[in-house]
């Protein structure tokens, strides 16, 4: 579950985010939505408290990210929009050394790593160095590393960019498929046809304020007169 | 070649930019570096003008001397500028996305190469004007030359650090064009180069039998003396070339200027039709190489993952950093050169008979070996260790989240940084020692003070690194050339003239048994302590305020 309370972040007399309350629970995949310099990044790094935020709480997976930062961020995975994957590994390399870092046994990172590369459809690079992969097979590389330690909570920033439709569908099943098992994910996207397909509620940040949030009939509802998300998002964002 | 001209020009416009907005740069950056070249200029200067002022006293073996001095010199830049070359032509023609971006525009093959050969060979050499200046200015305010013989002299320079940097890129292209792939043919490949230069080497040798006498003995006492006279080597025209002038010999001058122009023509005309014809399927299996590399890789992930023990993130830190080292050319290289270099030296003083010099003598030398063995810890950190948590900003979204704090990330980093240095530095400087067979006391001041210099290095740079750590997917070349990274190149050198020099005082004056009635077991001890506080003070202060600039900072 994630719950932030009264989160305000300023940057300078910029205020990035301004007293945001959201409550994500267990086993809901939540759209987060906005125009480009919203809020959205701003508040996923608070999350994962790479952003320390100048006011309110985090609490991740019942864990209050300011008093147990390092506990929360165990139950913690983190997709950017452009990751950075260490280009002179191999993707075996790669997820040996996640397992490693997230300080999980040796023999359970052994057998797990091969079988994360199997699920991605990655066994066959799992030699090859990763900057002899296509962007697509990265994205793979980086959700097979994320998902290594189970994560409670998983926040993803903008899954979809560059990817073939193949690597689209299998990260949209991924997703699905885990929060049916119980994990809270946070997913930013500019594509709002897949928020509109795979989120449980969406949310709409603009300006740092979370200017709409709830099911995708909830937001019909209390808008009337707005057919699509598009034009529901147009007409909160655009001023 | 209009498409390569163009791409150069770009790069003068964009110099020419850089140097207009000077005044934007913070303006302690540009009066640290600055002051810093100054000194550097001026100090090599004195020292290379109190060493010829040395040789000239010695009367009429100076005449002797300085020529060769001169070739032996220029011989050591001229190795030292191919090694350059061959490095940077390597990262310019194969390595840079400059490079994958042009093959996608309308850029002849032959334009590519030109442009990428001219931008290596003004790459590897600029920084050896630094060398190149100081001693051919003390010769020249020395031997009281007026500003026109200065600029000839100069002008020598320009073909002769041509020619030796091209040199390098031809020895790199047919190394990476021409060694064959699998592992035993390429040790026949390198087993066969090693040969033909051995050859070389005695074939010039016993050209070189029938020489003066004073020449034999001479060739004696300094080692690669007769192949830097060999009358073919180029190092050897700029030598005779310079002279020639200073002698007021204005055609024999000439005809060596000549000589170097031309042959610079020549083997750039060489490079450039070798580079349209090979370049291409070069490009073609360096990608290709890769591969084959990730497959064999296993071998030696598999050795680190089997025999590194301890903590498991500073294992993993360890296990990655050792094979993204091991598989960067760019990176084991430059080790290799340096540290190699150095090894060769040592290994070989005890063949040169340093050994039975005189104690005063030989520990002067040790400390000299070791002030220069920590002078290459000090670069090699620089431009190593200090990038490093910058560049790992980039995995922030899985490092920054693993349930380890950045803090600790950093004390890893340290903790590898220190153990590479204090092995390699102590085992060099075992090494020098030994060859040497100095004395007990400074055994023990330099068993403490290898490893001290590591740990200060390591800590300087990991603190500063992380004090001044810059975010986002730039070059280490790029993180260097900041604020941080040059601050933190000037203050490692100081420390490491601090730390080296007063010891180093302190033994000599021992050695000649200046001790103030002090035993000398007391001043060991005491410089031990100096060494042991200095490096705690230096390497501790920036990892603390790494530490707390990292706990406080948003990234």
């Amino acid at each position: 579950m994630i719950q932030l309370k009264n989160l305000n972040k300023n940057y300078g007399q910029l205020k990035a985010v301004d007293n945001l309350n959201l409550t994500v629970s267990s086993g809901e995949l939540f759209c987060f939505l906005g125009p480009n310099g919203a809020g959205k990044t701003t508040s996923i790094k608070m999350m994962t408290g790479l952003v320390k935020p100048d006011s309110g709480s985090i609490t991740l997976a019942g864990i209050d990210a300011a008093k147990e930062p390092v506990k929360a961020r165990s139950q913690l995975g983190y997709i950017p929009d452009m990751p950075f994957i260490y280009e002179r590994l191999t993707p075996m390399e790669f997820l040996l050394f996640t397992g490693d870092l997230y300080q999980m046994p040796r023999e359970e990172v052994r057998e797990k790593a091969p079988r994360m590369l199997e699920l991605f459809g990655m066994m066959e690079k799992a030699h090859s160095l990763n900057r002899d992969l296509s962007h697509g097979m990265r994205q793979r590389v980086i959700y097979a590393a994320t998902l290594m330690h189970e994560p409670k909570v998983m926040l993803v920033d903008e899954p979809f960019i560059g990817l073939d439709p193949y690597s689209i569908r299998l990260i949209k099943d991924l997703l699905r498929e885990h929060t049916r098992r119980g994990m809270t994910v946070l997913m930013t996207t500019h594509i709002l046809a897949i928020a509109e397909e795979i989120g449980d509620r969406i949310g709409i940040i603009d300006q740092g304020h979370l200017v709409a949030c709830g099911t995708l009939e909830e937001l019909n509802r209390d808008t009337p007169g707005m057919g699509k998300l598009e034009d529901l998002f147009l007409e909160l964002t655009l001023h | 070649m209009r498409a390569a001209t163009l791409l150069i020009r770009n790069h003068f416009f964009e110099l020419n930019t850089a140097v207009k907005r000077l005044h934007e740069q913070p303006k302690l950056k540009v009066v640290l570096i600055t002051t810093f070249s100054i000194g550097w200029l001026a100090g090599l200067s004195w020292l290379f003008y109190a060493g010829f002022d040395f040789l000239y006293r010695l009367g009429g073996a100076a005449f002797f001397l300085v020529p060769r001095l001169f070739t032996l010199f220029f011989m050591g830049l001229g190795f030292m500028l191919m090694l350059s070359g061959a490095v940077t032509g390597y990262a310019n023609l194969f390595q840079t996305p400059e490079v994958k971006r042009l093959l996608t525009w309308p850029v002849p093959m032959r334009d590519l190469f030109y442009y990428s050969l001219v931008k290596s060979t003004l790459m590897s050499s600029w920084a050896f004007f630094f060398i190149i200046l100081p001693f051919i200015g003390a010769f020249g305010v020395y031997r009281q030359w007026g500003l026109l013989m200065l600029g000839w002299s100069l002008v020598f320079s320009i073909p002769f650090v041509m020619l030796c940097s091209g040199l390098g890129v031809l020895l790199m292209l047919v190394v990476v064009r021409w060694i064959p792939r699998g592992r035993t043919l390429a040790l026949l490949g390198v087993l066969a180069l090693t040969f033909a230069g051995t050859s070389a080497v005695r074939y010039m040798q016993e050209l070189q039998a029938n020489q003066n006498q004073e020449m034999m003995v001479l060739v004696n006492f300094v080692p690669g003396l007769q192949l830097a006279s060999y009358p073919l080597m180029p190092n050897r025209w700029m030598a005779q070339g310079i002279l020639s002038f200073a002698n007021d010999d204005w055609g024999r001058g000439a005809m060596y200027l000549m000589l170097l122009f031309s042959s610079v023509a020549m083997l750039f005309l060489f490079l450039a039709r070798l580079g349209s014809l090979i370049y291409p399927q070069t490009l073609q299996r360096q990608s290709l190489g890769s591969n084959t590399l990730a497959k064999q890789a296993s071998i030696p992930s598999r050795f680190l993952q089997f025999v590194l023990p301890g903590h498991t993130a500073l294992r993993a830190y360890g296990i990655k950093d050792a094979l993204i080292f091991l598989r960067d050319p760019s990176q084991w290289t430059q080790f290799l050169i340096f540290f190699g270099l150095l090894g060769l030296y040592f290994l070989n003083l005890g063949s040169l008979g340093y050994s039975n010099l005189d104690p005063v003598w030989s520990n002067l030398i040790a400390f000299l070996n070791m002030f220069s063995l920590s002078a290459v810890m000090s670069s090699l950190s620089a431009r190593f260790v200090f990038p490093q948590m910058s560049l790992e900003s980039r995995t922030l979204w899985m490092v920054g989240l693993a349930p380890t704090s950045l803090a600790r990330l950093m004390l890893n980093k340290f903790s590898l940084a220190a153990f590479t240095l204090c092995l390699v530095g102590s085992s060099l400087a075992t090494v020098s020692n030994s060859m040497l067979e100095v004395e007990t006391s400074s055994l023990i001041i330099s068993r403490v003070l290898m490893p001290s210099v590591a740990f200060t290095l390591a800590g300087m740079s990991t603190g500063l690194g992380s004090m001044f750590m810059e975010l986002g997917p730039k070059t280490p070349a790029q993180i260097l050339s900041g604020y941080g990274g040059t601050l933190n190149l000037i203050l490692t050198l100081l420390t490491v003239i601090l730390m080296v020099l007063i010891p180093g005082i302190i033994s000599h004056m021992m050695v000649m048994d200046v001790t103030f009635g002090i035993s000398k077991s007391t001043i060991t001890f005491l410089t031990c302590v100096y060494i042991i506080c200095m490096s705690g003070i230096a390497g501790g202060v920036p990892l603390i305020l790494g530490r707390r600039t990292l706990l406080h900072r948003d990234f």
